[in-house]
């Protein structure tokens, strides 16, 4: 789309950004948000619980799945890259049915431990381990299918978790719980339909004996900084909910709120990362397999700066134009969602937080790319305990909720930053240096020995 | 899979290095090595064995004595030491920042950009400070390669390519150094190259003499395989018309050959050669004039007179050539390994241009397995030449028994030192033909004390088949002449290739080293 340079192909190629980066997130947030309505409409106090109930499903399984994802996801992309998609089949069941199982009991837990009624919890566990085989397909998914069917099978299932949520509580057998099933079962047709295009991405020709133990101890590190990023995404909110704060509720509506700005920003990323910033990635990396010379090689290093430079420069503006507005619409932001004018204050902190946050994940991103993944552990790690120890520093005044997100997410920003700068500096010696040496070449035999 | 040493005593008076031959690979230089053991009961050797990778070969092909009291076995591939535990393969999970450039990452500098051998370089590769890792990984590697080789070795090649040979280049020498060398009074390494680097950081750390015996010339061999060699790419030169250009990283590792070479000769106490032709090479290769030896290699003494019939016909009770075909007849014997280094090749072609003109039955008497891949060529170019009736491979053999058979021994080498096989042909009684290289002209032809006895066969010029060929021819035509060079070939080895000699002499080495 990029390529036919005009208004319309440029239009195409963001919202396919947007499409990619947070359709799923989107329409999710879309569904519940449609739910609350219909709920509020309908006079309902209990969908309260229910939401209550999917954030908890939500941030559980969004953190605890999130390194088995990157495992899986990193696993399908190295099969991918040697051409041996063969591999994956096998080893995507197996987690598929972990998830489904193993989630089942985090799910289990974590209603329990939340306290929740047997009403809520069952159909809350059924969702947990739902959610967690979507992600872990969407992990899976986005490298060996078209984004098409990711966006396709949430599209498809949300309608039914609209319809679903506002039907099934009408009915005697349900009542308020009829909520949370006819979410869930929304939720399951994505899911199958998730699974039905990804299964059919594959080849027929499967080696049922690939295993992908192995992956997660090759990768510890990946899963360890995913754990950590999703971690922190929700460690404040977590934070001021078990503290019984009272305005923890409010706080996590506005983070939502909040969240929803980066939307412009991760479009652009994407579409950035998609089109210039992988052509001069392939260059350099297709330059050395091809022969290129040392002058040749530094040349296209320091083109790749320029172009990782790039892409945080436009990051960073699209957001700061977002977040500048949705700063000065707070006030009207607050008032459309009938919150107090000083949860105004809340918001503002939480949009400049958000923005900062989204061009620390845009480095994060980057260092991912670059497998540098030392650095993206270390990024990970620093929005994690920041966000919790500024958190609970900050406490629950409601002048200043907010603020030690807000400063959190500017360390990370500068730690990732700083990291990412320092790698791109010592690329041409790090590619080089990195590399393992095998035991055996057959390719040097010396006629001494 | 590494075998354990045969025992391990304690110090030993004399630790033989030995690269890619005794006690696994057969040949001359492992026979010469047996014969030094033999020769010297009372004294204790340990023996270092560098080879390729584990696994490279099989059971020792000698019985090794029992005054070797340690026989180590060291790779230049294979698993990867690293710290304690040797791993298959390393990866990267921290880069050593801000330290100083080891000492011998300095050695390998001057290796390559100095082009200078002195005590310093010598102190900096026994230091010992440079672990694989840190090679592997470190900055200062990367910076060297970058900041100076890159530009003086292949300014404008590809740098992956350079990448990986300098890395190829130098893990074995890491691997090699950090290796334990059995304790002794003196070391002696039976070639320049890995045995002789070895063996001079050995001396250097302990402080014992070294010796270094050359056989071949190591650097000289290597960089002939080098310029050969498939496993580096020359360049597309589409300038030149899709002729390739020759890589210039032939031109680094043979540089890297001749170094390790300078190093042994730097280090060494004394050099000993095999012939005046090679010290004359070892001479312009940089070995100081007054540490280098002339001590040719030696056989049993041979009977006092020589037949005065041609072996082989007196084997088959005949006193004329059979006319079989009304072509004179020649049984010719090659006694060697079948690899490319012997040329069997250029053998195999000269057989089929001289058997148009005499009669020949080609006798190849050695091992095939070390180089599988050229034995099947040459039996097919056998095939294909139709000379299955004319030549046959019989593996290894007695040889002993075998010379007196031959009228003729045949060498088509690409390089050699001072064959053991002539010296053997010589005590039967059996004229040579040689390919020009090592000192086989001054075995045919003799050298300042011995020319006066004639030749005692034909030099031909090496990879020619034509020449060998038409040496052939002449030697079939001409019997006198093969019962005269027989003749000359015994009074040559009886003269000046005894065993006794060389035990003498190497006695009175070690002992003034020992001393």
């Amino acid at each position: 789309m990029m390529a036919r340079d005009s208004l319309s192909g440029s239009l195409g190629a963001f919202l396919t950004g947007v499409a990619v980066t947070s359709g799923p997130w989107l329409l999710t947030t879309l569904v519940l948000v449609l739910v609350r309505i219909s709920a509020a409409r309908s006079g309902t106090l209990a969908v309260q619980e229910v939401e209550q109930v999917i954030t908890v499903v939500y941030a559980t399984v969004i953190v605890l799945s999130a390194p088995i994802d990157i495992v899986l996801s990193r696993y399908a992309a190295d099969r991918v890259y040697e051409k041996r998609r063969d591999q994956i089949a096998a080893p995507l069941r197996t987690m598929v049915s972990v998830c489904l199982l193993g989630f089942t009991a985090v799910g289990a837990l974590a209603m329990r431990l939340a306290g929740f009624p047997l009403a809520l919890a069952i159909p809350g566990t059924v969702l947990a381990s739902i959610v967690a085989a979507q992600w872990l397909l969407l992990s899976a998914a986005g490298g060996l299918s078209s984004p098409g069917i990711i966006v396709r099978a949430f599209a498809a299932g949300a309608p039914l978790s609209v319809v679903g949520a506002y039907y099934l509580p009408g009915l005697e057998l349900f009542g308020a719980t009829g909520y949370l099933y006819g979410y869930g079962l929304g939720q399951l047709v994505t899911l199958a339909l998730l699974l039905h295009g990804t299964m059919r991405a594959l080849p027929e020709d499967e080696d049922e004996d690939a295993r992908i133990g192995s992956a997660f101890r090759e990768y510890w590190m990946l899963a360890a900084a995913a754990f950590c990023f999703h971690a922190g995404l929700w460690v404040d909110k977590i934070i001021l909910y078990v503290s019984g704060v009272a305005d923890a509720p409010i706080y996590a509506a506005c983070a939502a709120v909040a969240w929803l700005t980066v939307v412009p920003a991760a479009a652009f990323l994407f579409v950035t990362i998609e089109t210039a910033f992988h052509r001069r990635f392939r260059a350099y990396y297709a330059a050395l397999h091809a022969g290129a010379s040392l002058r040749e090689l530094e040349r296209l290093v320091a083109e790749l700066r320029e172009e990782v430079d790039e892409t945080l420069r436009g990051t960073a503006a699209v957001q700061a134009g977002v977040t500048l507005i949705a700063v000065m619409s707070a006030p009207a932001i607050v008032g459309a969602l009938s919150l107090h004018a000083d949860h105004g204050v809340t918001l503002a902190w939480l949009l400049v937080g958000a923005g900062l946050q989204v061009v620390a994940v845009s480095a994060t991103l980057l260092l991912y790319y670059f497998d540098f993944r030392r650095e993206a552990l270390a990024t990970a790690a620093t929005q994690l305990v920041t966000n919790g120890v500024l958190t609970l520093a900050v406490g629950g005044d409601s002048r200043v909720l907010g603020l030690g997100y807000t400063v959190a997410c500017a360390i990370t920003c500068v730690v990732s930053l700083t990291l990412l700068r320092r790698r791109m500096e010592g690329l041409l010696g790090r590619t080089f240096q990195s590399q393992p040496f095998a035991s055996e070449d057959a390719a040097l035999e010396l006629g001494s020995v | 899979m590494t075998r354990p040493p045969v025992r391990c005593t304690g110090t030993a008076d004399v630790a033989l290095i030995l690269e890619g031959t005794y006690p696994y690979v057969a040949g001359g230089v492992s026979t010469w090595v047996h014969q030094i053991l033999g020769a010297y009961p009372d004294r204790r050797f340990a023996l270092l064995h560098i080879g390729p990778h584990p696994g490279a070969y099989e059971e020792p092909r000698y019985a090794i004595p029992s005054n070797v009291t340690t026989l180590a076995e060291v790779y230049c591939r294979g698993a990867v030491p690293v710290g304690k535990f040797p791993v298959r393969r390393i990866d990267a999970p921290r880069l050593p920042r801000g330290k100083q450039p080891a000492r011998m990452l300095r050695a390998i500098r001057r290796i390559h950009v100095e082009d200078v051998v002195d005590d310093e370089l010598l102190d900096d590769l026994a230091s010992g400070d440079l672990g694989v890792n840190e090679f592997l990984h470190g900055d200062a590697t990367f910076e060297l390669l970058r900041n100076e080789l890159y530009d003086r070795v292949s300014p404008s090649g590809p740098f992956m390519d350079f990448f990986w040979h300098f890395r190829a280049m130098h893990i074995p020498l890491l691997r090699l150094l950090a290796a334990p060398c059995p304790d002794a009074g003196i070391y002696h390494a039976v070639s320049t190259g890995y045995a002789g680097l070895v063996g001079a950081v050995a001396s250097v750390r302990t402080g014992r003499p070294l010796v270094v015996t050359e056989h071949g010339l190591y650097a000289r061999e290597r960089e002939m395989e080098l310029s050969r060699a498939r496993w580096i790419q020359d360049i597309d030169d589409r300038r030149a018309h899709g002729v390739p250009r020759p890589s210039p990283l032939r031109r680094f590792w043979s540089h890297y050959f001749r170094m390790l070479s300078r190093i042994a000769y730097h280090r060494a106490t004394r050099l000993v050669t095999l012939s005046e032709a090679n010290r004359a090479k070892q001479l312009a290769d940089g070995a100081a004039p007054h540490k280098i030896v002339v001590v040719p290699n030696g056989v049993a003494r041979a009977a006092p007179t020589a037949p005065t019939t041609p072996p082989a016909q007196a084997a088959s009770g005949e006193l004329g050539p059979r006319l079989v075909t009304g072509k004179p007849r020649l049984r010719v014997g090659f006694v060697g390994r079948v690899v490319p280094i012997k040329d069997v090749i250029t053998l195999i072609k000269a057989v089929g241009l001289a058997r148009e003109h005499v009669d020949l039955d080609v006798q190849i008497v050695g091992p095939q397995d070390e180089d599988p891949s050229y034995a099947r060529r040459c039996a097919s170019l056998v095939e294909s030449l139709d000379l299955g009736a004319v030549i046959t491979f019989l593996g290894p053999r007695n040889v002993a028994e075998l010379y007196p058979t031959f009228d003729v021994v045949l060498l088509t080498s690409l390089s050699e030192g001072q064959p053991l096989v002539m010296l053997e042909a010589y005590a039967a009684g059996v004229p040579v033909i040689a390919t020009d290289v090592g000192a086989c002209r001054e075995l045919i032809e003799g050298g300042e004390g011995d020319r006066a006895l004639g030749p005692s066969g034909i030099v031909t010029r090496v990879a020619n088949p034509p020449a060998t060929a038409a040496a052939l021819i002449a030697l079939a035509r001409d019997p006198s002449l093969r019962a005269a060079m027989g003749q000359a070939a015994l009074a040559r080895v009886n003269a000046r290739y005894q065993l006794n000699q060389v035990v003498a002499s190497y006695e009175s080495l070690y002992s003034s080293m020992a001393a």
